[in-house]
């Protein structure tokens, strides 16, 4: 609801003064939520056809005949006339977004669906403007992609075992390369896997030395071998936080934690890791991890 | 006289071993205790061949030669790997020529960037077979996981040339970006085969997943099997295609034996993706 009071569909700009009143809301769910209802227009599809609405809109907003498809034939159980509606409205509006959400990625599909997306959106800028936003699920996920592309030019999935970055989502995932057990230790920051990841990776996880850096207890601080408390970022330790819209916003610190950063703990692991390796060139060096 | 050059197992490694130098110019002329000294990565480490496996290099055809040093010969060893090596990254990447032979499974990017010669995978291979193959020919006996021939990710072109031969099934993307080249796969296919392809032939014998073809631009993608096409795709004609008796016949001679499968067969063409000009083909076997 915030998402749509400060930034998307009530906010008031110099082109769009009259806020919620000028714009048209579109939701595309597998159910209704508290944000459909809100929407213009609701469009209530089954689960894993996110490729084929994309493929079919790609068709439509070209004008392109559809092979074996009337007006009532069902794309993504919602009739082929609401997706010529819904390509109408795309085409016409003067500045359209597209959100999608992570449910998109983890459909039949997967990154093929945000490919279909992207390619959407870059065709309908052959008749207006439009842009395509991936919605984040935790608070700052964006700031780990961009950091490791402006580091290494790649946003995730990127393995430095060689000396020099490489990326291959599948191959260097973290997911994947636990379900094959092709890790021997794990260095946790500031996420849970004992949450979020599939319960044969978190076994894996589990069977193997774990450190992990965390402010709070979670399912994963339960069972690793290491846990250093740290202070939690944009409270006990100060830094950029990027924005799903990729705005990079600065947290100060607000109270004193008597534990050390993310940063100071890596700070110092890295310090001791060249110790222990005899790397006395160096070890004089500061550089921040 | 012929030189084989056999490479066994000790172990299976726990972590993956990225061992792009084993291919049949790599080990070419080299002595037992050069190829003993060839790198491998494992981890952040680099090891040796010695530190996975046995080498035994034995000659036939000629007399029983004691040196243990090969001669640099027009024709180059014959590189045979011996046991379960799933683990085993990168396996015959880039080979240029020769032959090498896996007796058991293997693991990522096998024949990635291959550019000649003759690949033979007795077990399974893993994902990103061939990818960006430039020539040559692999052969699986057994099945291939996902992205075979595929272009790896921002990469534009997948697979250039050469022939990948799958008897068993094949998983995703099989053939994605693809831009030149033969994939035939005797068994079933996972989702999109072909997506975004450029140019070249797939060949599907067994069932194949949704969205064959998606967003293909030019190329041919051959199902034995009907499948249901996306929208994009529009129904041109029934017919006999006078490659189909050409590329059958191409087949077996690369003993590769299609079941079912008959000169004869007559094939529904459909053209598409029209999202992409509509200039590629997807022929689905009337038949079968």
């Amino acid at each position: 609801m915030r998402h749509l009071s400060r930034y998307s569909a009530m906010s008031k700009g110099l082109y769009a003064s009259e806020g919620r009143k000028g714009r048209k809301v579109v939701v595309i769910d597998v159910r209704p939520t508290p944000t459909s209802k809100t929407a213009d227009l609701f469009l209530q599809v089954t689960p894993g056809q996110d490729f084929e609405i994309a493929h079919v809109l790609r068709c439509l907003i070209k004008n392109i005949p559809l092979e074996g498809l009337t007006e009532t034939s069902q794309i993504g159980g919602v009739p082929l006339s609401q997706w010529r509606e819904l390509a109408e409205m795309m085409k016409q509006c003067h500045y359209g977004v597209v959100m999608f959400g992570i449910g998109l990625t983890q459909s039949r599909g997967k990154d093929l669906n945000v490919e279909e997306i992207n390619t959407l959106v870059s065709e309908l800028n052959r008749y207006t403007r439009f842009y395509a936003i991936a919605m984040r699920g935790h608070g700052n996920v964006n700031g780990s992609n961009q950091v490791l592309v402006w580091q290494t030019g790649y946003p995730l999935a990127v393995n430095f075992q060689r000396g020099y970055p490489r990326f291959n989502p599948g191959e260097f995932s973290v997911v994947d390369m636990l379900t094959r057990q092709e890790v021997d230790a794990a260095l946790i920051i500031a996420t849970d896997p004992g949450a979020h990841l599939p319960q044969a990776a978190v076994r894996y996880l589990q069977s193997i030395p774990t450190i992990v850096l965390e402010p709070h207890e979670n399912l994963t601080t339960d069972w690793a071998n290491v846990v250093i408390p740290v202070a939690p970022a944009g409270v006990g330790a100060e830094g950029t936080f990027y924005r799903m819209d990729n705005v990079s916003l600065r947290l100060k610190k607000l109270v004193d934690f008597p534990v050390s950063s993310d940063r100071e703990v890596l700070q110092s692991i890295k310090e001791r890791v060249i110790q222990l390796k005899g790397d006395l060139q160096d070890k004089g060096e500061n550089k921040p991890c | 006289m012929k030189t084989e050059i056999t490479l066994r197992l000790k172990e299976q490694p726990s972590i993956p071993v990225e061992a792009e130098s084993i291919n049949p110019e790599n080990l070419k002329g080299k002595s037992l205790k050069e190829i003993y000294h060839l790198p491998l990565w494992s981890g952040n480490r680099r090891q040796k061949l010695e530190d996975y496996f046995e080498v035994e290099i034995t000659e036939s055809g000629g007399e029983a030669e004691e040196a243990k040093v090969l001669q640099s010969e027009d024709n180059l060893a014959k590189v045979v790997l011996a046991g379960d090596l799933s683990r085993f990254k990168r396996l015959g990447q880039g080979m240029a020529a020769g032959e090498m032979e896996i007796r058991g499974s293997v693991g990522f990017h096998a024949g990635a960037s291959m550019r000649g010669g003759v690949l033979r995978i007795k077990g399974n291979a893993a994902d990103w077979l061939g990818a960006h193959m430039e020539g040559g020919q692999i052969m699986v006996e057994g099945s291939a996981g996902h992205f075979v021939g595929a272009a790896y990710r921002g990469k534009t072109q997948g697979m250039s040339g050469g022939t990948i031969l799958i008897r068993g099934s094949a998983g995703q993307m099989t053939g994605s970006r693809m831009r030149r080249g033969l994939i035939a796969v005797g068994g079933d296919c996972g989702d999109v085969p072909g997506f975004k392809m450029l140019a070249g032939t797939i060949l599907i014998s067994g069932a194949c997943g949704i969205r064959a073809g998606a967003n293909m631009r030019r190329g041919t993608i051959v199902l034995l099997q009907p499948t249901r096409l996306l929208p994009s795709f529009y129904y041109n004609c029934c017919y006999r295609p006078v490659f189909w008796g050409i590329l059958v016949q191409e087949l077996r001679q690369k003993g590769f034996e299609l079941p079912h499968a008959d000169q004869d067969f007559s094939f529904q063409r459909f053209s598409g993706d029209a999202n992409e000009g509509g200039k590629g083909e997807i022929l689905i076997c009337q038949s079968n």
